[in-house]
């Protein structure tokens, strides 16, 4: 232990804290004037002092200097390689899991299914965002776009057009891909800063028309979105015209409870389809063809990949997955307006991403469950959740920087190159 | 004139106003091993990315095999048996060899990836070894070998290389030239850019100088090894 160091360590962070904090959370403005609040300062400036001398203090010893190493080992630790044969422990309880995910609505209350309906609807928007930021490495900041296209999708095309949820499902996933194509062309020769700042961009116009085209979607007032029907059953009290309720047709109790847990199941399904597809696509050649893109653009056309159709399939994709969670949550709420589209909720979706780790599925998964859970569970805190939220995410960043779950790669390469086994003996004989 | 496999006419490209090749003419034969030599900045890589449509030639021919490329999109060249080691490797990183190596056989399809990557690994036994490490955890020479054999995993007929020694120690630089040779042996033509002049020149039937864009001197390997200027210029001066 080095107690005098670690003083002096202390001592220079709190004076680089006071200079920051001072004059943000020192000064109260009021009205015209300002008050100096000084013990607040002081607070922040203590802990910060005790933090980062205990901090000092541990990786002064041996002990805590192994206990931080083992984060830095996440950091520099390349991404690991898996024997093929062996199921992972995760693969074999993906049926459990989905079974108890399958039954736990009808144990839990209806404000418990509304939140993992949601939970659901954005581990989809971050299955979807994956495949353009995870895997082929195109940084979307404007995703809520396709989101709002499934979500309007559904709410306009039932009061234009007469269709119902299950036309609405495939319609909005094609819609939005079309303007995935559509974003994509004009971005295809963009990188990196430039192709955030257009999709942040197609995103805000997306919401914009939303909320100014008044004639056509009512504005901020919103529009109505019917509800996902079983066959022609509805699960409403008294049912449309050419429709049967639920709860008469099966001669049960009326019970709103009802149509969530069905929206819950429909919503399970479409994950469970999602991961399944992201699964497979790894193992395509279209899917090796967004990672090698991500990694080498010049390296991918020069050994004859086609970077336009490839970088547009990425779009396509993802926008088609975000078209699917627009209608999802459009039809779990009955309404869409135009203020559930802002770009904070682009921003959510990319949390999720990076914390889940760029390119992995379970990541995402896990990551999409906090984000939407753990503002729920902090509803106490009111608007300090954000704040409290955020500073999990700079934690999280500090001890897994590579998100929470690194990908893994499987060892032998998908079916193709099974064949390809030379003896290892023969190269050996070479070398 | 038939057996010309590349042939360069009258080639100028520009990066914006700034013009990095000046009417550069060359040819090479099939299944010749001809190197490009020059300084940095002469223009080497410039002219390899050319023939790849990237950046795309202002004037002048790119004739492989007679068809011209100079207006061929870049992903469709490859289909036509013209593979690049490009400089500084660019193998995918995160990707492990053998995903490297699949990601060669694109220009032709998936149908011979099987053999072609046993092929490879019996030709670099090292790749063998590494098959499931990661590119960017591999040596420089090793990742050289990917390089190579990630282009050979499209069956070129003609293989174009940029600064395969670059950043590797003389032993490793010497397996990979004596590769090249193997390589060549195999029916496969090999053009090979260069600042090694010495163990490029040694290799190559035959050689080009390029100097600021333009090609300065052309003859054999060995006529440019005793000629004054490279030896000044590029070799050291002994
Ligand atoms: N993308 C680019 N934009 C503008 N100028 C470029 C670009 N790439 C190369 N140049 C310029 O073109 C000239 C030729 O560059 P090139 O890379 O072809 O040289 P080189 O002979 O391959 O050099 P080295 O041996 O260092 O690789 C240089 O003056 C260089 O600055
Ligand atoms: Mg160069």
């Amino acid at each position: 232990m080095n107690i005098k160091h670690s003083f002096l360590d202390a001592f220079v962070a709190a004076i680089l804290a006071t200079i920051v904090f001072g004059p943000i959370m020192g000064i109260v403005l009021d009205g015209y004037s300002f008050n100096l609040d000084v013990p607040r300062v002081a607070i922040i400036v203590g802990i910060i002092f005790v933090g980062r001398f205990v901090f000092q203090l541990t990786i002064s010893t041996q002990g805590g200097r192994d206990f931080f190493q083992q984060f830095e080992k996440g950091r520099a630790g390349s991404i690991e390689v898996t024997d093929p044969g062996i199921k992972t422990v995760l693969a074999k309880a993906i049926p459990f899991i989905m079974l108890a995910a399958a039954i736990l609505p009808f144990f839990i209350g209806k404000y418990w299914i509304t939140i993992l309906i949601l939970a659901y609807i954005y581990i989809l928007l971050g299955l979807g965002l994956n495949i353009v930021v995870g895997l082929a490495g195109l940084l979307d900041l404007g995703f809520v776009a396709f989101y709002a296209i499934g979500a309007y999708g559904l709410a306009l095309g039932s009061e234009y057009l007469g269709i119902g949820f299950w036309i609405a499902l495939p319609m909005s996933a094609i819609l939005a891909a079309s303007f995935g194509a559509i974003l994509g062309f004009p971005v295809l020769r963009m990188h990196g800063d430039y192709l955030a700042i257009v999709t942040l961009g197609f995103g805000e116009i997306i919401r914009l028309v939303l909320n100014n085209w008044s004639a056509f979607t009512h504005g901020p007032n919103g529009a109505s979105a019917p509800p996902a029907t079983l066959f022609n059953l509805e699960f409403k009290r008294t049912a449309a015209e050419g429709y049967t309720p639920f709860h008469e047709f099966f001669n049960i109790d009326y019970n709103s409870t009802h149509r969530y847990i069905f929206i819950y199941l429909l919503v399970l399904i479409a994950v469970a389809f999602a991961l399944r597809l992201k699964h497979r696509l790894v193992k395509m050649p279209i899917g090796r063809a967004w990672e090698a893109l991500r990694e080498n653009e010049i390296a991918c056309r020069s050994l004859g990949m086609n970077h336009v159709t490839i970088k547009l399939s990425a779009f396509m994709m993802g926008a088609a997955i975000a078209g699917v969670a627009g209608v999802f949550f459009a039809a779990k709420d009955g309404f869409v307006n135009p203020a559930s589209f802002s770009f904070i909720e682009s921003a959510l979706i990319l949390a999720i991403v990076v914390l889940g780790g760029l390119g992995s599925t379970v990541g995402v998964v896990i990551a999409a469950l906090l984000v939407i859970l753990i503002p729920e569970v902090m509803r106490e805190f009111s608007e300090y959740r954000y704040l409290v939220f955020g500073l999990l995410m700079v934690i999280m960043m500090i001890i897994r920087p590579r998100g929470l779950i690194t990908i893994k790669r499987d060892r032998k390469f998908s079916t193709k190159g099974e064949g390809a086994v030379v003896e290892t003996k023969q190269g050996e004989g070479a070398a | 004139m038939s057996d010309k496999i590349l042939e360069i006419k009258n080639l100028n490209t520009f990066y914006g106003p700034i013009q990095a090749l000046r009417d550069v003419s060359l040819d090479v034969e099939q299944g010749e091993i001809v190197t490009l030599i020059g300084a940095n900045g002469a223009g080497k890589s410039t002219l390899l990315m050319s023939i790849f449509g990237n950046p795309r030639a202002a004037s002048g021919e790119i004739l492989y095999k007679g068809t011209n490329l100079v207006n061929i999109p870049t992903h469709k060249i490859a289909k036509l048996g013209v593979a690049q080691v490009p400089e500084g490797r660019r193998v995918f990183s995160g990707m492990t060899v053998e995903e490297n190596l699949l990601m060669g056989a694109t220009p032709i399809g998936m149908s011979h990836a099987d053999e072609d990557i046993k092929r490879i690994y019996e030709f670099f036994p090292r790749l063998l070894e590494r098959r499931n490490q990661r590119a960017v955890t591999m040596s420089g020479g090793e990742q050289q070998m990917l390089a190579i054999g990630r282009a050979l995993m499209g069956r070129p007929e003609l293989l174009l290389l940029d600064e395969p020694s670059l950043g590797l120690a003389p032993i490793i630089v010497k397996q990979i030239f004596t590769k090249l040779k193997d390589i060549a042996a195999e029916g496969t033509t090999v053009f090979l850019v260069e600042q090694n002049a010495n163990h490029a020149l040694k290799l190559a039937d035959r050689g080009y100088v390029m100097v600021n864009g333009q090609i300065r001197l052309t003859g054999t390997g060995d006529e440019l090894l005793a000629n004054d200027e490279v030896r000044e210029a590029y070799l050291g001066g002994h």
